[in-house]
């Protein structure tokens, strides 16, 4: 069936992404390999009919957060080669992956025990941005308003942190 | 083999322990940035897991307001990150114990 062999496709690309970039030794594949996780989550909500939130996805992410990702690599850089050491300390690398792959157990665990989501089965809408557009200037207005007044505050807060003192 | 909302589940519950790892094993500051926007992206895989088998747009919308947050929360983490770098030369976490007790 062609949505499943599709969910499959980009859910291999969200996990193999994310494990490079949870993974690889330098911090420039690793930003790199976020853009295929990403990539792959998008795929996901294409096939979910979530199509504004692809397109969201995209400006955000690919857009946005692996720039301001790159940007602080070139701002920050050389210095684990100055360092002269591994990104990812061989000694905290094998707790690191036993206790992510405890979570994933324990988190599956419960889903599958405690829940039981397979009730139901709505159609995927056909094109959501008119609704997603009612909900967010009605149901959720307020939602809406916080979330404008936080982005504010974020990027007054994000210029204040990046000044440097005049001496 | 149809779908359905443990897919969904499934795939958000891997890419949150694959963001726990790189937060607990990484580093490099950016890197643990990386981390926390895999856990992020991961909740919304489930919200739109949700939203796709419960029928309805909420989860759409909630999915949207996380990443308005993961937007904000990136620009404030890398003004930390470089401030951190212009005090300390280097974003080395593990380093950047001056608070501990």
């Amino acid at each position: 069936m062609l949505e499943a062999t599709l969910f499959y496709l980009f859910a291999a690309m969200a996990v193999v992404g994310g494990l490079m970039a949870a993974l690889l030794p330098r911090i420039v594949h690793a930003v790199f390999s976020l853009l295929l996780c990403f990539l792959g989550v998008t795929g996901i909500y294409l096939l979910a009919g979530a199509d504004f939130l692809a397109i969201t996805q995209l400006v955000v992410y690919v857009g946005g957060v692996m720039v301001l990702l790159a940007f602080g690599i070139l701002l920050t850089g050389r210095t684990a080669e100055a360092l002269g050491e591994k990104e990812v300390r061989p000694r905290h690398r094998l707790p690191g992956v036993v206790l992510g792959l405890l979570l994933f157990a324990g988190l599956l665990a419960a889903v599958m025990a405690s829940t039981d989501f397979r009730a139901g089965g709505a159609e995927p809408a056909d094109g959501t941005i008119a609704g997603i557009g009612r909900l967010l200037l009605g149901d959720y207005i307020i939602l809406f308003e916080f979330a404008s007044i936080l982005l504010l505050i974020a990027l007054v807060g994000a210029a204040y942190l990046v000044r440097r003192e005049r001496a | 083999m149809t779908l359905d909302a443990y897919h969904y589940l499934g795939l958000g519950a891997a890419l949150f322990s694959i963001g726990v790892i790189a937060v607990v094993t990484r580093r490099n500051a950016i890197g643990v940035l990386i981390g926390v926007e895999l856990i992020l992206n991961a909740a919304n895989v489930n919200l739109v897991g949700f939203s796709r088998y419960a029928g309805g747009l909420d989860g759409q919308v909630f999915a949207l307001f996380v990443i308005v947050l993961a937007a904000a929360e990136a620009a404030v983490a890398l003004a930390i990150i470089l401030q951190l770098f212009d005090k300390r030369s280097d974003v080395d976490v593990d380093r950047a114990s001056t608070l501990r007790g």
